[in-house]
């Protein structure tokens, strides 16, 4: 499981932006990830990259999983050079910044809630890719047990401001959306409940009032 | 009006309350009606392959399961029949209404869950409007596939799945 000992110790490096609900985590920009970042630099060390192998990744296509490799090959290097025991200079972490920024903005913890996600979840969009619905502005992955204990892969879709604008044009998506997901979610994780959700792209924050 | 549809007309008002600001607790409420309104529907269906008296129909109501109807459904909506009622040969397609409703029961029935137990995620009113029409949806293909042979086997399934899976002597 090595993937599983690589996605681990990246987020563990980025504990600070990564999201412990899918379904509800905010989008991040590379600007709002480089802020987190910077505010600390525990993320600095070879360790935060660690399990990492090329072959774990023959789901992502090909011009992916190489630019993923060599980021977390340069990235290795230059946090080799930081001391266990001192702060981290200025230009090393300028140097090492992009990269795992680069790393976290190609694992996007917000839209894959663990390595198994992210694993079933490129399949499913790359085989969705040829015939992206117009609705669908997003999707997010997770995995886990559902309530009786069984394998499952939730898939929460998010729809598009402009098919989210009414309630009839939404729900008329989240009937027909399923007839072309839910085939091809069972085709990618056989062994796994698919298990679909469909929301606005909006923020929360605008609709939801917490009660 | 029968109690599933009435908790279906409740789970799309639910939904429906607070157009701007909707709360939590209702847009979950109408999450959780709409799985009930589906299992009631089923469980009162299949309580009448045994029984038409009511109070008999009732007592039999009571002992359906949700983990057992949602073992059958989730089977049925696989194109999978217990062994012992396989056709020779094997192989079998269910039905597409009723793979539907299968399908819509497991959603609703994990749905539900997350609704009545798990706090760390919202609803959204979208998502809560897009669970009833599921279950409406269910309702509508049921009523075209509830009087052949597969839907009263899925029915009976509720009931009889592990039994009719063992292996056959």
């Amino acid at each position: 499981m090595a993937l599983q000992e690589f996605w681990n110790n990246v987020r563990i490096g980025a504990s600070l932006i990564a999201p412990q609900v899918t379904a509800d985590a905010p989008r991040l920009d590379p600007a709002s990830i480089e802020s987190a970042l910077r505010r600390a630099t525990l993320w600095l060390t070879p360790r935060a990259v660690e399990g990492f192998n090329e072959a774990d990744f023959p789901f992502l296509p090909q011009e992916e999983r190489e630019r993923l490799a060599k980021l977390v090959n340069e990235f290795s290097e230059v946090a080799a050079q930081v001391s266990p025991t001192d702060a981290a200079p200025r230009e090393v972490v300028d140097l090492a910044l992009p990269l795992f920024r680069e790393i976290l903005q190609m694992l996007e913890f917000h839209r894959y809630g663990d390595a198994e996600a992210y694993r079933l979840g490129k399949q499913i969009e790359q085989k969705l890719q040829p015939h992206w619905p117009k609705e669908i502005a997003e999707l997010r992955f997770n995995t886990g047990l559902d309530h009786t204990g069984d394998p499952a892969l939730w898939i929460w879709v998010f729809l598009t401001e402009d098919v989210s604008k009414d309630d009839e044009t939404f729900l008329r998506a989240a009937q027909w959306l399923p007839t072309i997901l839910d085939p091809i979610a069972r085709r990618v994780a056989p062994d796994r409940w698919p298990y679909l959700s469909f929301r606005p792209i909006t923020e929360p924050a605008e609709a939801v009032e917490a009660s | 009006m029968s109690l599933h549809a009435d908790l279906l007309d409740q789970a799309e008002q639910l939904a429906q309350l607070d157009p701007r600001r909707p709360k939590q607790a209702n847009l979950r409420r109408a999450v959780s009606s709409a799985y009930y309104a589906l299992f009631h529907l089923l469980a009162w269906e299949a309580s009448a392959l045994y029984a038409a008296e009511p109070g008999m129909a009732a007592r039999i109501n009571r002992t359906h399961n949700h983990g057992e109807m949602k073992k059958a459904s989730s089977m049925i909506a696989n194109d999978k029949l217990p062994k012992a009622v396989q056709p020779s040969g094997g192989g079998y397609t269910t039905p597409l209404d009723l793979k539907s409703v299968a399908n819509a029961f497991v959603r609703l029935q994990q749905a539900r869950h997350e609704a009545d137990y798990d706090l760390s995620r919202t609803f959204r009113k979208q998502e809560a409007l897009a669970f009833v029409k599921l279950a409406r949806q269910a309702f509508e293909a049921w009523g075209r596939v509830r009087r052949t042979d597969d839907a009263r086997v899925y029915l009976a399934c509720f009931h009889l799945w592990k039994r009719w899976d063992e292996d056959p002597r």
